[in-house]
């Protein structure tokens, strides 16, 4: 998780990263498309797969890179439960503020009725 | 980044910045009602530990500038999580500002800044929750950006849900 989130924080990591979502791409490719050295790139590309958000398999004569999808699931899944308890806390607070709507119409009427 | 349900008064969770979580919600209540219903301790054992998730052991709130609060909670699954602070800031109903410390975590205190913005009849809660440092938002947040831009996190959450479709 730390790791996942630490790689993507390097804006040029996320845009390589973006760039990947469209199918995989040899070294090359992505340097020239991102305007990057391509060094520059490699560096990047090595510590993605260090983390295990990129694979990286030969095709001809090149090495193509690719996106891993399990870091992707497990950092979705971090969100959407922390997301999921403040979801489940207002769902309750609904009720509570329900409750509180209705005394409140309760007590209207009833101050209406004494004058 | 951003993650939300698809109904339209899903709560959402964004990551402004590397010490921020931002909590969003909207409320079919005017703003004096969901103030009360987030500060009155009667209320707050009601919904702090959602049924689904657990039961309220304490819940204690002096709300006054530097008065203290605290809430304990049981989960399902038998762990206590106690939480506490005081309150900096009091404008009802539309603002409070207060400290957070997580019971195992004493040294850090984070302040968390809710927001209570009434639109006819409904009101939208932000609760912004600052960190104060690195390892305590990787310890609670579980983030590890170090340089994180609002873009970046922003394009991750789209990123984050593309991939997992």
């Amino acid at each position: 998780m730390f790791e996942t989130l630490s790689a993507l924080a390097e804006p040029n990591r996320l845009r390589i990263v973006e760039l990947l979502r469209a199918g995989p791409q040899p070294v090359g490719e992505i340097s020239q498309r991102l305007r990057l050295r391509q060094p520059q790139v490699s560096k990047h590309l090595q510590l993605l797969k260090e983390v295990g958000l990129v694979g990286v398999k030969p095709v001809a004569q090149q090495r193509v890179y690719q996106l891993r999808p399990e870091p992707f699931r497990k950092l979705h899944a971090w969100v959407e439960a922390y997301r999921g308890l403040w979801e489940a806390r207002f769902d309750d607070l609904d009720v509570v503020i329900e409750d509180l709507k209705q005394k409140e119409k309760e007590n209207a009427r009833h101050d209406r009725r004494k004058k | 980044m951003t993650a939300e349900k698809s109904s339209a008064d899903g709560t959402t969770l964004d990551l402004p910045s590397d010490r921020e979580i931002l909590i969003t919600r909207t409320f079919n209540a005017p703003a004096r009602i969901v103030f009360e219903a987030i500060t009155r301790p009667e209320h707050v054992r009601r919904w702090w530990a959602p049924r689904t998730r657990g039961e309220m052991l304490a819940c204690e709130v002096d709300l006054r500038v530097g008065g203290a609060w605290r809430y304990v909670m049981r989960t399902t699954n038998g762990m206590e999580v106690g939480f506490s602070g005081k309150f900096l800031e009091l404008d009802a109903p539309t603002r409070i500002v207060q400290t957070e410390i997580f019971d195992p975590f004493p040294e850090a205190v984070s302040v968390v800044t809710v927001t209570l913005t009434e639109t006819g009849e409904k009101t939208r809660l932000q609760s912004r929750i600052l960190y104060p440092s690195k390892e305590v938002r990787d310890q609670v947040i579980a983030t590890g950006m170090e340089h994180g831009m609002r873009e970046s996190y922003l394009q991750l959450t789209d990123l984050v849900a593309s991939l997992v479709r």
